[in-house]
């Protein structure tokens, strides 16, 4: 069976949006729950459709045009669902985060831990903002 | 307030975004909408991605090079047929490789604004009859005519040659029609074909040293591409 590359922690937000979105996951949708989990970071839209694709190329998820909705302008939209290769993808990644949290906590104590959910910083992915 | 964009301002965006992705990236615009300056700014931080990533699926780096190469090939043939003194400019052969370049990358945007997922050879040598007389032009006065005349007719006969035999690709294969691309290995096995191809490409170019030296790099072009197309016609 083909083992799945690591994912970076963009494609695991996405991954992650998919997942809990099911059925209702297309661009925006996807945009706002990843917005949600990436908080206090912003997540670009164009960021996402960039990612969606790759992450398709990969095979780890799959994508179909729905019927139009007169909310959209009459448009459809781009669903997307989690193949098993995307599933596995995640699940070892959440696994692995599992054990970096625990790690971390054990060593640095859940002061720690708690500091990081108490004092978030305001940051764009990658770049600082005032 | 509207609900919807100003059709005006959606026909716009819509000119910028590939058909591929008009559908979804227009409706997401659509739903996202709140006023026509949030609409623009909106569109402007999206699109651009868009354009990449729609690029990074249909170029192929492999054909993209050949039809580089065979484009500055016949310039560079064109100039020792027609006006060998821009050979002996300083900058003779880098003004040769403007042409491939501005040709290339005109092709580059037409495969990812193509709508169709199966394209004729009519309409396949229709693009780069574009894409070659889009170079031709822009080289008219910077190069000699009849030079940049031969150069464009021999590059649209060559290159369509190329695409026709490897027509460009709408999408890249989906886990469903091929292997995942952590499936396929990094160093693919070469067999006899691309062997043999390697072995006459460096024949041609031997041959093409001791006949006379300075065709050698018109040859070492050509013997590269019959290369790149053998092994290209292996994989597929």
């Amino acid at each position: 069976m083909a083992k799945p590359d690591s994912l970076g922690q963009f494609e695991q937000l996405l991954l992650t949006a998919i997942l809990t979105l099911r059925e209702d996951a297309y661009g925006v949708s996807i945009h706002a729950k990843a917005g949600a989990l990436a908080k206090p970071k912003e997540v670009s839209l164009g960021a996402v459709y960039v990612t969606l694709d790759r992450l398709e190329d990969k095979g780890l998820v799959s994508s179909r045009l729905s019927d139009p909705t007169p909310e959209r302008g009459g448009r459809a939209k781009r669903c997307y669902q989690l193949e098993a290769l995307g599933e596995r993808a995640l699940q070892e990644s959440a696994a692995t985060a599992k054990r970096i949290w625990d790690v971390t906590t054990e060593i640095w104590g859940k002061e720690w831990a708690k500091e990081q959910w108490a004092k978030p910083p305001r940051k764009r992915w990658g770049k600082e903002i005032a | 307030m509207p609900s919807r964009p100003p059709k005006i301002l959606e026909a716009i965006v819509s000119i910028f975004i590939p058909p591929a992705c008009r559908e979804e990236v227009l409706g997401d615009l659509h739903e996202r909408y709140t006023r026509p300056v949030q609409y623009v700014f909106l569109a402007m931080r999206v699109v651009p991605f868009v354009i990449v990533s729609r690029i990074r699926r249909t170029a192929d780096a492999q054909i993209l090079m050949m039809e580089g190469l065979l484009i500055y090939a016949s310039y560079l043939a064109a100039a020792w047929y027609t006006d060998t003194t821009l050979l002996m400019d300083q900058w003779g052969f880098f003004r040769l490789a403007v042409p491939p370049v501005l040709a290339v990358a005109f092709m580059i945007v037409e495969d990812a604004w193509s709508p169709l997922k199966e394209r004729s050879a009519l309409r396949l040598t229709g693009e780069v009859a574009m894409g070659t007389l889009f170079a031709f032009l822009l080289m008219v006065r910077r190069l000699p005519d009849t030079l940049n005349l031969v150069g464009a007719s021999a590059s649209l006969l060559l290159v369509s040659t190329v695409r026709i035999m490897f027509r460009p690709q709408v999408d890249r294969p989906q886990a469903a029609a091929g292997p995942a691309a952590w499936d396929e290995p990094a160093v693919a096995p070469r067999d006899a074909k691309s062997i043999y191809a390697f072995a006459a490409a460096i024949v041609l170019i031997v041959i093409s040293l001791a006949s006379s030296p300075k065709n050698a790099p018109l040859f070492v072009i050509v013997a590269l591409v019959l290369w790149m197309g053998f092994t290209r016609a292996r994989k597929e």
